[in-house]
Order: C-alpha cells, then structure tokens, then sequence
C-alpha cells in the first residue's frame, strides 16, 4: 500500500514536471501581467498563506485594504489560492516568483520568515 | 497539506492558466457582448436559467441558447453528478474580458405583423409567440455566424 502510495506521487511529480515546461510561458505572461509594479511583486512573494493581509501591507508600504484588493483579484485570475483560517480567509501565491526569472524587490521593513519557511530551514539544517 | 495534494494544488494551476490562455481567442469571440458575458459569470455550477433570467433581464429561452454556445466553445461545463447546473470553466478575469468594455448587444427588432383585411387579428398569446420565435431565430443566426 505505502509503495502504491510513494509510485502514484512519483508519477504526480512526473507529471508536474511536463506540465510546468509546456506551461511556463504562459504562466510568465499572467504573471508579468498582473504583477506591474514592484509593490505587487511583493505583495505576492509575501502572500504565503501564513502571514496575514496586515503583516504583507506593513513590508510592502500600503494598506491591508490593497492588499485584500489584490488577493480578490488574483484569486479571480488563478495565481493564488484561498485558504480558510480562523479570522477569515488567507491567500497563497500559486508560483514562486524566482522560477520565472522574476525579481522579487526587497521589503520596506523586516518580514520574519513565515512558519513554513522555518520550517524548511530548520529541516535543512537537520539534513547536514 | 499531503505531498500529493500540493502536486496536484500545483498541476492544476497550471493546467488552468495554460487552459484559459488556449481559450483566450474562442471567449473574445464568443462572449462578445455584455450580457453574454454577464451571463457567463454567473454561472457557478448551481444557479437556475430561473435565476439568471432575474439577475440579467436575458429571456430563459435566449440563455438557453447561449450556454449551449458556451459548451460548445468550451467554455462551460454542462450539469453533471457535482454540478446541478452548468459551471464557468474559468473567471471573466483568466479570459482577459473586461465586463465594462464589452458593448451591449442589440434588441432584436420587434416583428412588423402586417394587416390584412381577410387575417383576422392575432391574440396577445400568438402576438407574443411569434415575438419569442424571432428573437430565437436571430439568436440561433447569430450563434452560428461565430
């Protein structure tokens, strides 16, 4: 069972794979599109799905109000994804800015890295 | 969140935006006026023709023509076992249609019922028979012409 489970996710990752070559372009595209400015490229890079719409607007310079703005209106164009939480709902970019050759611009004022960055890091360290 | 689920969170956002970018060209010509598109925004696998009719002020009979159009064009999925209803295959947004751009679209002309002296006038119902089977004729010329 655990081998069938660890082969269909070795053919998910397979597939992932082909469809991120066919799809990259595209996907640039829109990206480049919705994200015109670096406030946006930001706003975006940070919207991680643990922080929340008042920590992204304090690093990016701008309201919490933009920020939701922003969220509602890529969430209607496919390049973040909603996820329920306690206070309401949170977004999640669908992409990672730095696989599209994507500047990301720095943050106005120190961002801590989010929880699932730690995360990460912290597992990182652990494999060395 | 499993790692398969973030596989497929990530194949199915790609697949979408590669979608919508090969469907670009069909919406512009298909969803060519603002009540189509309006229409078309409103359909999120639940809503009743009913409801559109209320929402839109489009007649039922015209709206049923369309999402025919819009299945065709593959746009739009028809009603199955997760959807009583048919269901946007993506947002207005994805397919680069600005609602507020769009121009409405004409009314059909109102027929021209000539009098005739030996034709007995016709009945309300009738009168409004014939309005319903032009309008639908227009549409469906209009739905093959794209």
């Amino acid at each position: 069972m655990e081998h069938q489970t660890s082969e269909q996710t070795e053919i998910l990752r397979e597939i992932l794979k082909w469809i991120k070559f066919a799809g990259a372009k595209e996907v640039k595209n829109v990206l480049l599109a919705t994200l015109d400015n670096e406030q946006k490229r930001l706003i975006y890079h940070l919207s991680d799905g643990n922080r929340g719409s008042l920590e992204i607007a304090k690093a990016a310079g701008t309201s919490d109000t933009t920020v939701r703005r922003y969220w509602a209106s890529w969430v209607r164009q496919g390049i973040v994804e909603s996820l329920r939480v306690r206070g309401g709902e949170r977004y999640k970019k669908s992409f990672e800015l730095e696989d599209f050759g994507i500047e990301v611009p720095q943050p106005k004022l120190g961002v801590q890295p989010s929880e699932a960055k730690q995360v990460t890091e912290a597992r990182q360290e652990e494999t060395k | 969140m499993s790692e398969t689920e973030r596989l497929l969170n990530d194949i199915r956002a790609y697949l979408r935006i590669s979608a919508a970018a090969a469907s670009r060209a069909t919406a512009k010509s298909v969803l060519d006026t603002y009540e189509k598109a309006f229409v078309y925004s409103k359909l999120d696998g639940k809503i009743t023709q009913t409801k559109i009719q209320d929402d839109t002020k489009v007649p039922q009979p015209t709206i049923s023509i369309w999402l025919a159009g819009f299945v065709q064009a593959g746009l739009v999925s028809p009603p199955d076992q997760y959807n009583p209803s048919h269901k946007a295959l993506f947002t207005l947004q994805e397919l680069g249609i600005e609602l507020g751009a769009l121009k409405k679209r004409a009314k059909a002309a109102k027929p021209v019922l000539q009098p005739s002296p030996t034709v007995t006038p016709q009945s309300s119902t009738e009168t409004q028979q014939a309005t319903t089977q032009k309008t639908l004729e227009a549409e469906r010329s209009g739905a093959s012409n794209q």
